[in-house]
């Protein structure tokens, strides 16, 4: 099926997604970035060009480098706002023979239209060679404000690049779709939208099937680019107090506090302080001057205290004109790369009272949101192929009583997944596989789904059995454990049924206990680790001495022997930190013997390591409990 | 008799109803088996290219969590470039320190480089966006120079052939 565009096609910056599998995914651009600048030029040398490429040489060709053209689409020629921005932009507009806007470049007129549908063109150009396939249909965004005209006029600019429009939505309802919002009848949204160079401010209401723009609201002149400006003039107010240079007219020293500026913004957000730091940012006759500047969250928040206090009037103003009150409000969304600033945020949050949604990359949410109306349109899934997941992990119950994850949560079913394990103890003859549901570490806090045996495992010493353990999971949730001994071939199986009738609560209720226990869970699992460590570390020792014979010194093998004592003695503490101790001890002294070996005969390769296992049982028929130390995943043992 | 026929006749139609009944239910279950299969392929497939997609997003995340560290890198290389063309003008600074700071320079390029960085060509080469940002125009005698780069302000980077950071530079006008 042909994948249907979403758009965002803002006014400093546009965005696209698609979407995939049912969910929304952003595009990159032919530059790799995720978002492109909506500014299109014809250069000097007459090649057109879109994005960052024509932001790149504004400077210098302004007169024919068109930016924010947005402002100027679906608009007449006298309006009041046509003829304000008139005034700001470098390009020159005209009043075209219709009444509209005709806007100059490079001697030829082009309609707002003509100059958006480059923009799209270059999208649509640049998803199709992401994708690998052509996009004939696209979803494009506009503010709530645009009325016919403006909407009209953006539609015939996506027709124009090439794309049939499905259907052109309203950028706080794509915010909301993004969000999911869009399910829960009556629910009232403010979307709050701070872009690079407009301030947005909406009140939805979600009724049948659609969602209601109740007000709308907002600033066309403030925005984040705005704080850039502010912090630049801080800087430059502040070095000139200092050292009496004026750095505003050096090229140079004026890029690099740019970039500074914007960085010291932007951590800002996660930080309280930061240093503005621009060494050698100019000379005079005493020499070099450095910028070492402070700048604290607090100073920012002075400097553009003002801009932040005018959007929550805005937005009051906006919620009086819808009708609700402010504690009506269901669910706040940020918008805009602005709205990262944790005091934007926080004045929002207070005056909702409510913490704003935030989790969406809010240069993203528009364009996810476009995707998500698209997704809408291409119908969903056949509910055949609607592919379910396991709520809880499944595994097995191993050695020191420590649940071992076979199958972790949320993995989508059918699935299908073994390991391999072995014996804890030299000829145990059986196993018994003990199956458990649940994220807890230890065996007893998680569901007990049932048990069998495998036996006629042959004698051999611990560690040599390989026993294959799978678990099947079939389209329904019904589980098959088989075991299988892979000397012998011999098998065993159970089979249970869904997840044994856990109710939605349940499983919610054993997740939180997972996460509250979680601490005090690793701890324990850390303590079992050790012990079965220092397990294998005794068993290996004493096989050392009993293998090693005559060809090592007495005193050699007394010294293994006596700190093989002590770690035994304190393996059945509690203490991880002795018996790691005792461990390292053992572990040095054991080396001793392996040298001494080596000594004495050069070719002959001592055995005294185990074969690498994945984990071990204890023999089930010592205790009713089998175990396993997992070290190592049965792709190595191959 | 009469009635025998009868019942026949409705015994005949009856089966001639069950094999029309069997027949489309052959018909829907092929139709289904045909969807299924075609589903079952599709969803490997996806899965076959989801999973090239994602070895090639990782690389792609590889190369960008690099690109992100040289373009913090670069604004060391700035201060440099500045310390560079001031030093020679300093005259109380001792001759080995000089030394000095220029060897921890080409030291801190040579890293750069070894990672794949490059420095763009500006000066005398032709105005690119592709490569260059222009932030200013100088006047300039000779047509020749016009939408020439005249002046380089700040250095311009670029990783394995992906620009990471544009050249700004001052092109030529030509005023007669």
């Amino acid at each position: 099926m042909a994948k249907i565009l979403g758009i965002d096609l803002g006014t400093t910056n546009s965005a696209m997604a698609i979407v995939e599998g049912g969910e929304p995914r952003i595009l990159e651009n032919e530059e790799g970035v995720r978002t492109t600048p909506s500014v299109v030029a014809i250069s000097k040398t007459k090649e057109r060009l879109v994005g960052i490429l024509a932001k790149r040489q504004a400077v210098t060709n302004a007169k024919n480098t068109i930016f924010s053209v947005k402002r100027l689409i679906g608009r007449k020629f006298l309006e009041e706002e046509v003829q304000k921005d008139k005034k700001l932009f470098p390009y020159s507009i005209e009043e075209s023979s219709g009444g509209g806007v005709k806007i100059k470049m490079n001697e030829k007129s082009y309609t707002p239209e003509e100059i958006s549908a480059m923009i799209l063109q270059k999208l649509k150009r640049d998803a199709e060679a992401k994708l690998g396939e052509k996009i004939e249909e696209a979803i494009i965004t506009v503010p709530a404000y645009f009325n016919d005209s403006q909407r009209k006029a953006t539609k015939d600019a996506g027709e124009i690049a090439g794309f049939k429009v499905k259907r052109i939505i309203n950028e706080p309802t794509a915010a909301a779709l993004a969000y999911g919002f869009n399910k829960k009848k009556d629910e009232k949204i403010v979307v709050y939208d701070f872009g690079g160079g407009t301030f947005d401010v909406s009140v939805l209401e979600v009724g049948d099937d659609v969602i209601e723009v109740k007000s709308t609201d907002g600033d066309t002149h403030l925005g984040g680019d705005d704080f850039d400006q502010k912090i630049i003039n801080w800087i430059i107010v502040e070095f000139k107090k200092e050292n009496g240079i004026d750095v505003s007219k050096d090229f140079l020293a004026l890029q690099r506090l740019k970039e500074s500026a914007e960085k010291a913004k932007h951590e800002l957000s996660s930080t309280t302080e930061t240093e503005i730091n621009i060494p050698f940012i100019t000379s005079d006759s005493s020499g070099p001057r450095h910028l070492l500047l402070k700048m604290t969250r607090a100073k920012l928040e002075e400097l553009v205290g003002e801009y932040i206090k005018r959007s929550i009037e805005i937005t009051k103003r906006a919620i009086n004109e819808s009708s609700f009150k402010i504690n009506e409000i269901n669910e706040i969304i940020l918008v805009g790369g602005q709205t990262r600033m944790p005091s934007m945020q926080k004045a929002v949050r207070d005056l909702f009272n409510k913490e704003p949604n935030k989790s969406i990359n809010p240069d993203e949410v528009v364009a996810l949101g476009a995707a998500v109306q698209a997704g809408i349109m291409q119908g969903d899934v056949k509910d055949v192929l609607l592919l379910d997941v396991i709520p809880l992990s499944l595994g097995i119950e191993t050695l020191g009583a420590v649940s071992t994850k076979i199958i972790s949560k949320n993995t989508t079913i059918p699935t299908s997944k073994s390991q391999i394990f072995s014996t804890a103890a030299d000829n145990q003859t059986s196993v018994e596989i003990h199956i458990l549901q649940g994220e807890r570490e230890m065996a007893v806090d998680n569901k007990d789904l049932g048990r069998f045996i495998l036996d006629g495992i042959p004698p051999s010493p611990r560690g040599m059995p390989q026993i294959e353990v799978t678990f099947d999971i079939d389209v329904n949730g019904i589980l098959n454990v088989k075991a299988k001994d892979k000397a012998t071939n011999k098998e065993q199986s159970i089979k249970i049924e869904a997840s044994s009738g856990l109710s939605k609560e349940d499983i919610e209720k054993m997740k939180r206990e997972a996460e509250t226990h979680a601490e005090e869970d690793k701890k324990k699992k850390e303590l079992v680790d050790t012990k079965n460590a220092a397990d294998t570390l005794i068993y290996t020792a004493e096989k050392a001495v009993r293998d090693a014979g005559d060809k090592v010194a007495d005193d050699i093998k007394k010294k293994v022997e006596e700190k093989t004592e002590v770690l035994k003695k304190m393996k059945d503490a509690e203490d991880i930190k002795a018996i790691k101790n005792a461990s390292d001890d053992l572990s040095k002294t054991l080396q001793s013997i392996g040298e001494a070996l080596y000594k004495q005969t050069q070719q002959e390769q001592g055995d005294t390591v185990n074969q690498p296992k994945d984990a071990e049982f204890q023999d089930s028929s010592k205790s009713s409990e089998q175990e396993k130390k997992d070290e190592e995943d049965k792709d190595t043992n191959k | 008799m009469n009635e025998e026929d009868i019942i026949i006749e409705e015994d005949e139609g009856g089966l001639q109803d069950k094999i029309k009944k069997l027949q489309e239910k052959l018909k829907g279950c092929n139709k289904e088996k045909e969807e299924y299969l075609a589903g079952w392929q599709r969803a490997k497939a996806d899965f076959i290219n989801a999973r090239k997609e994602e070895e090639e997003t990782r690389k792609e995340f590889l190369e960008h969590c690099e690109a992100s560290l040289i373009y913090e890198l670069l604004e060391v290389a700035d201060s440099f470039d500045v310390v560079l063309k001031n030093l020679e003008k300093a005259d109380n600074l001792d001759k080995n320190w000089k030394t000095g700071i220029k060897n921890i320079h080409s030291q801190f390029i040579k890293v750069l480089m070894g990672k794949g960085v490059g420095m763009i060509d500006c000066l005398g080469k032709k105005f690119d966006p592709k490569l260059h940002e222009s932030i200013g125009e100088e006047k300039v005698d000779t047509e020749e120079k016009e939408g020439i780069i005249i002046n380089e302000i700040q250095k311009g980077y670029k990783l394995h052939n992906k620009i990471i950071r544009s050249a700004k530079v001052k092109i030529g006008k030509y005023i007669k």
